[in-house]
């Protein structure tokens, strides 16, 4: 797995996070795991398929995840995850995704994404494709993003 | 060669709808027709391989059209569309001689799946099966659900029901989660509890596990890997242009786990088995 592969996904959310108002956005620890791992209250969960196959699971704590949907919807407070905030999460990782095909496009990689999927619930472990992937910390305004990108070669 | 279809609805909407459903390497729209009178005139004049006809439609209605098309042409291969179901309409429709009947608001897949069934048909007589889509993508899993179940695990199951899904998933414990892309994309979740999952395993492998056992999920994992895998090869080889793909499947397992797809439109397929009852999510982004 070349590890540049990697960095054009990684380029999407700091393009996209400030562009959906999202202030602050700044990169911490960037590690490289075995197998992609996305366990706290919140995930949303998107598959790539195509020239290049895996998974990008954007997940947050609960805190993190009600002020994002905050900001998607104009300020308006969340005060619950419900439907409606649950579908403003839904609504960046669908922006995240379709900016990441764009530039993937760009490489040379006829890369399609599927629609996103939300996992809410307590005590959450999970495993994200077996595959190498990059685990990144991104802190925002709103709170920590851990962003882990699961490739297959 | 492209299939020609020629569309006959008064709805613009369903004109749209239709033409962003057909993949562009299979499929051409020669020509649109706004009510059931043109729909017969266009039939005559452009000859295509299959007409997608509403019911409800000005000045002449869908079902007269359907009846004049096929008094010149028994042949011609007609999909009625239209909001109602009921069985009435349904043995008007088969008694005009109507080989499938799809119900507004229909899902991508089943519009392809239908004209994939009717441009099979060859001159078949009869109407046989007019209003069933034994061939649909929910089928196409439920066959590999229940194979993949036997083949595996080699399990006693019955299919249950299957039903659309209303809103968010609530898990058993543990759900298996695989995107699919192409001309259609979405996803398909198992979902089960921890210890069914452990019994299912044990099945698979003839040992014993434990619930903290991480060989589950990977099984598990697989387990929808390789049915999915069946089920969409077995789409794409009925329906040309689907190309249906899949990314990896994702494990999660965890106390009131939702799952939430807000773009998806799904149905729940149920299944009983020996080990304990699976459910099946299969959902695609709404037309």
């Amino acid at each position: 797995m070349d590890a540049r592969m990697f960095s054009p996904f990684v380029d999407t959310f700091f393009q996209v996070l400030p562009g959906a108002g999202i202030k602050k956005v700044e990169r911490g620890r960037l590690t490289l795991k075995e197998k992609v791992s996305a366990a706290r209250d919140v995930t949303a969960l998107i598959g790539l398929s195509g020239g290049l196959r895996g998974n990008i699971a954007m997940t947050m704590d609960e805190a993190t995840a009600k002020k994002i949907a905050s900001i998607m919807m104009m300020g308006r407070p969340v005060e619950t995850l419900d439907d409606m905030a649950q579908s403003a999460i839904s609504e960046l990782a669908n922006m995240i995704s379709a900016n990441a095909m764009t530039i993937v496009g760009q490489n040379g990689f006829a890369m399609q994404v599927t629609p996103p999927t939300l996992i809410t619930g307590e005590r959450i472990s999970c495993i994200v494709s077996q595959v190498k992937s990059l685990n990144v910390e991104i802190y925002t305004e709103a709170g920590m993003i851990e962003i882990n990108i699961g490739l297959e070669s | 060669m492209k299939i020609r279809v020629l569309v006959v609805d008064d709805s613009p909407f369903i004109h749209k709808a239709i033409a962003r459903i057909l993949p562009e390497d299979a499929y051409e729209i020669c020509g649109s027709g706004k009510n059931g009178q043109e729909g017969v005139e266009l039939y005559q004049r452009l000859a295509p391989d299959v007409v997608t006809m509403d019911i409800t439609m000005p000045i002449m209605d869908g079902l007269a059209a359907a009846r004049e098309i096929l008094r010149k042409d028994p042949k011609a291969k007609i999909i009625m569309l239209s909001a109602m179901g009921d069985e009435e309409l349904v043995q008007e429709a088969k008694a005009i001689g109507i080989k499938m009947l799809l119900q507004k608001p229909f899902k991508a897949p089943d519009m392809l799946t239908a004209l994939g069934k009717v441009c099979a048909l060859d001159d078949q007589p009869g109407a046989e099966d007019a209003a069933q889509q034994d061939d649909s993508y929910l089928e196409c899993f439920r066959t590999a659900l229940k194979d993949t179940l036997t083949g595996m695990a080699g399990l006693d199951c019955s299919l249950g029901e299957t039903a659309p899904q209303h809103g968010v998933l609530e898990s058993k414990g543990l759900a298996v989660i695989l995107g699919i892309t192409g001309r259609m994309s979405g996803r398909v979740i198992l979902d089960t509890s921890r210890e069914v999952a452990c019994k299912l395993c044990g099945m698979m492998n003839g040992e014993e596990y434990g619930l903290e056992d991480d060989f589950v999920l990977f099984s598990m994992a697989e387990f929808l890997n390789i049915l999915s895998g069946n089920a969409t090869t077995n789409i794409n080889n009925k329906q040309r242009g689907l190309n249906l793909r899949l990314a990896p499947p994702s494990v999660f397992v965890g106390k009131r786990l939702n799952i939430n797809s807000p773009k998806v439109k799904a149905d729940i397929i149920r299944m009983e088995t020996a080990a304990g009852d699976i459910r099946l999510s299969v959902g695609f982004e709404g037309s």
